[in-house]
């Protein structure tokens, strides 16, 4: 009968239980792995030969095979090998254990039998604890990121021997270290708004970018402090909740790329790819279904800088996502859903020259045109906030005038959010402002006094389309919460129709 | 077969002679009167003109397939291209009277009577003074019913173009390219329109495409179609500067607008003025003498508010940005007011067109 030994395959964010079946029969010697694994599993065979042999015991001179179970999903990566290896010595009758259905085996064996972290620890905690396996092994790396799964015994090791020898009762488990203390540990984040002079006029729109969870757009000459001022907005978001922060972790921990060996998460992420992006690299995809980076931004900001000079293809590919809070990425033989709910950041130059309004700009009101129109309008219609950031000459103005901290700005979206989270209690998948239905907005956007008579003026000089009312609105009423205001007074409406520049520019521009 | 198009036919067969310019074109016609009668010609009668040596009345005899003229003629049919012949009334007689004007034209849009009017031309990378300039000037045009000619090249031609047609004014752009092409592409919005208001012109048959041999012929066609011409911006090497030799030499009367002579697109026009180019300073120098057409249909201005009726925080912030334009952060530095307050009050002076946002710098309106 075969020996049958827990282990865990990815599918997206979320871990399975893979049930590796070891029997050996007399025939010529080989190693066959099967169940649809790839390369780096089929690989294993030598990996684990060599491992074995290393700590002296016996590699079986029989036909081996190993079947990963279930058979008929893909599966790939490294971490079966220390699964495989305990099922090969028991099979072979070289190693003895009670109750192995409640252990689970993770980890990358080397030649020298020592054992590798691997990713995607913590959703394969969190399935074994739905599972009812009671024990973990995990490479020693990965422990503390296993360990923020609570009520599931996690054991760490280093090399084979150890596991052998703690699961045979030889040596009994001792813990590493203290694991508590590690997770309350918070750095403070590095950029401050504090660092931030001279451009209080666009930090007044950024903290109600934040409160509201619009997305935002910033246009600006080179060198004027937009990326500056994004990389500062993840510090003036709420803190996560638990929730969200495991969320966080697991993506991270899916692609291989959680820091620091697998604490949580605490900050909230902050992504900036390149303009060169791929569509995959944005929005998931590859090999194995991988997250994107729009997934590695979830619950944080995703920063795309020069957003005109992306891939029209690629831009347009964040529109579904942005609207469902997740990304699937369908492949033939299987689906990943990642959830990917960001806040857009986006910064671009005003003209092809960069310097537009300026006295070297040269660029013709068509080819200014052009350019912005490079985003499609369904991605601008997205973007609620769009705004100039401009140098500022602060020194000749103010001396040196500090901005306002991030604390202090952050208690004025908590402030806000507060009161957003309190009113959106009961409708299911809206938290924001930003995602205010249409029915929504006529119920909790009520316009007072003048401001009715201020939007109407605005859409007779600037020509806005219908749809923009809409965006107006849900601006408006960020602002109404920040002030905690009940109804959208006039100052509300004012400060909302100063969040669309780029709109405005256009009624001036000498075009057909 | 209408009479239009066996006349048509002859025409370009004669316009598309090598070796036969408008010069010598038009010596055959006033001896011919139409070209028909030069196609059949004998080799002696061609000889008896002056200006017509042996060897052209050879290139004439021996040129007597009408199939080009046919295939050019068939484009201009499928492509909604009409042609002008020189004998055509449409023909403006002040054009007909230089030299070197072209003895057929293509155009599309509608050519109305007296289709001559100003022109102006620049250079194609203009500055916001040479780009507000024009579009004053444009529109004033436009507003008393003169025509505004220009190139439709990129720049200050584009927005010549652009105001005159927002002004609901008549407009004939001259390209240096078969009508069937856009050059450059990026207008071809905007060709739509002027075809639509107006015309746009061209000596060259469809599918000739832009060659830099064929600017300077159309831009003498520009000054040619032009009462009085305007250069806005010129840069040293400018082909406006040459738009304004020719109007010179067509006895064009020839304006410039005078600008700092730090900036490199104002050389050429400075040097203009030197040269003996009028000084633009106001839109009424573009009033031409026989046009008093001026249209009422003024729509209400909006009066800028007077001073009476602004807060103390609208003037203020007025105050500051009327020399020099500011930004939002250094209006909010600069004033001591609470900056919700500057904010909403800047919101709504921009509703109420007092200030204006270019480029995230706020500026007065004018």
């Amino acid at each position: 009968m075969a020996a049958v030994v827990n282990c865990f395959a990815l599918s997206g964010v979320d871990a399975y239980v893979v049930k590796i079946e070891t029997d050996t029969i007399y025939g010529q010697p080989s190693v066959s792995i099967v169940g649809l694994g790839d390369a780096s599993v089929k690989e294993a065979k030598e990996r684990l030969e060599a491992s074995i042999i290393h700590i002296k015991y016996e590699f079986p001179r029989m036909k081996i095979v190993i079947n990963l179970s279930p058979g008929d999903i893909k599966k790939s990566g490294s971490h079966f090998d220390l699964a495989m290896a305990i099922g090969l010595l028991i099979q072979s009758k070289q190693m003895n254990i009670d109750e192995i259905e409640s252990f689970a085996f993770v980890g990358e064996l080397s030649l020298n039998a020592d054992i590798r972290a691997c990713a995607g620890i913590l959703p394969m905690a969190i399935e074994a604890k739905k599972r009812g396996i009671t024990n973990l092994i995990v490479p020693k790396e990965n422990v503390r990121e296993a360990s923020l799964v609570k009520g599931i015994n996690i054991f760490g090791f280093e090399k084979l021997t150890e596991v052998i020898s703690f699961l045979e009762g030889v040596t009994p488990y001792s813990s590493l270290e203290d694991l508590k203390c590690e997770h309350v540990i918070q750095k403070p984040y590095l950029f401050d708004f504090q660092d931030v002079q001279g451009q209080d006029a666009i930090i007044e729109f950024i903290v109600a970018t934040a409160a509201g969870g619009h997305n935002l757009i910033m246009s600006g000459a080179p060198g004027c402090g937009k990326s500056m001022i994004a990389k500062r907005i993840p510090s003036i978001l709420p803190s996560m909740t638990e929730r969200e922060a495991l969320e966080v972790t697991k993506i991270y921990s899916v692609s291989g790329v959680l820091k620091n060996k697998g604490t949580l998460i605490t900050e909230r992420p902050f992504r900036a790819p390149h303009h060169n992006a791929s569509m995959n690299s944005l929005v998931g995809g590859g090999n194995n279904a991988m997250p994107g980076e729009i997934s590695l931004a979830h619950n944080g900001v995703l920063f795309l800088d020069e957003i005109a000079e992306f891939n029209k293809k690629t831009l347009d590919a964040l529109r579904q996502p942005m609207e469902d809070n997740n990304v699937t990425i369908a492949r033939v033989r299987y689906t990943n859903v990642y959830p990917s709910s960001f806040m857009l950041i986006a910064a671009m130059n005003p003209c092809p020259c960069g310097y537009y309004g300026q006295q070297k700009c040269h660029c013709t009101d068509y080819e200014v045109l052009k350019y912005r129109q490079k985003i499609s309008g369904p991605m601008l219609d997205r973007i609620d906030i769009q705004k100039y950031v401009l140098p500022v000459d602060f020194i000749k103005l103010s001396g040196n005038s500090k901005g306002p901290s991030s604390s202090e700005l952050r208690q004025k979206v908590e402030f806000a959010r507060n009161i957003q989270r309190d009113r959106y209690k009961d409708i299911e998948e809206i938290n924001s402002n930003a995602e205010m239905t249409p029915a929504l907005i006529k119920e909790y956007c009520v316009l007072e006094g003048d401001s009715k008579k201020l939007l109407q003026m605005a859409f007779d000089r600037f020509n806005y389309s219908a749809r923009t009312f809409h965006k107006f609105l849900k601006v408006a009423r960020t602002f109404a919460d920040m002030d905690g205001a009940e109804k959208l007074g006039k100052r509300h409406v004012a400060k909302a129709l100063m969040c669309r520049d780029l709109d405005k520019e256009q009624v001036n521009m000498v075009v057909v | 077969m209408d009479s239009y198009y066996s006349d048509a036919v002859y025409w370009i067969w004669l316009s598309e002679i090598n070796g036969i310019g408008p010069v010598s074109a038009k010596a055959l016609i006033d001896k011919f009167i139409t070209p028909q009668n030069i196609y059949k010609a004998t080799k002696s009668e061609l000889v008896d003109i002056s200006g017509i040596g042996i060897a052209t009345a050879d290139t004439i005899f021996n040129s007597k397939s009408l199939t080009n003229a046919e295939l050019i003629l068939n484009k201009c049919e499928k492509l909604n291209i009409r042609v002008l012949t020189y004998g055509d009334s449409l023909y403006p007689t002040q054009v007909k009277d230089i030299k070197k004007s072209p003895i057929i034209l293509y155009y599309r849009g509608n050519l109305i009577e007296e289709s001559m009017g100003v022109a102006i031309v620049g250079s194609r990378r203009c500055t916001e003074y040479g780009k507000r300039l024009t579009v004053d000037a444009g529109k004033f045009l436009a507003q008393n019913n003169i025509p505004v000619i220009s190139g439709m090249a990129k720049g200050i031609d584009g927005y010549a173009h652009t105001a005159c047609l927002k002004a609901d004014g008549y407009t004939i752009a001259i390209l240096g390219c078969g009508l069937d092409i856009c050059y450059p592409k990026e207008h071809i919005e905007l060709m739509q329109r002027i075809i639509e208001r107006g015309a746009v012109i061209s000596e060259y048959p469809p599918g000739i495409k832009p060659d830099a041999n064929h600017f300077p012929m159309r831009n003498r066609l520009i000054s040619a179609w032009c009462k009085k011409l305007l250069v806005v911006e010129a840069g040293e090497k400018s082909g406006s500067l040459l738009t304004a030799a020719y109007a010179k030499e067509q006895n064009r009367e020839v304006f410039a607008a005078p600008n700092s002579i730090y900036i490199r697109e104002s050389i050429g026009t400075n040097k203009l003025i030197v040269e003996g180019a009028k000084m633009y300073l106001n839109s009424s120098q573009l009033l031409l003498d026989n046009v008093r057409k001026t249209r009422v249909n003024r729509k209400i201005e909006n009066a800028a508010p007077s001073g009476d009726d602004l807060t103390a925080l609208e003037k203020a912030i007025l105050i500051k940005i009327e020399d020099s334009p500011m930004n939002l952060g250094e209006v909010l530095v600069s004033l001591k007011e609470n900056k919700s307050d500057i904010l909403e009050t800047i919101s709504i002076m921009e509703l109420k067109g007092m200030i204006n946002n270019v480029g995230g710098i706020f500026k007065k309106c004018r």
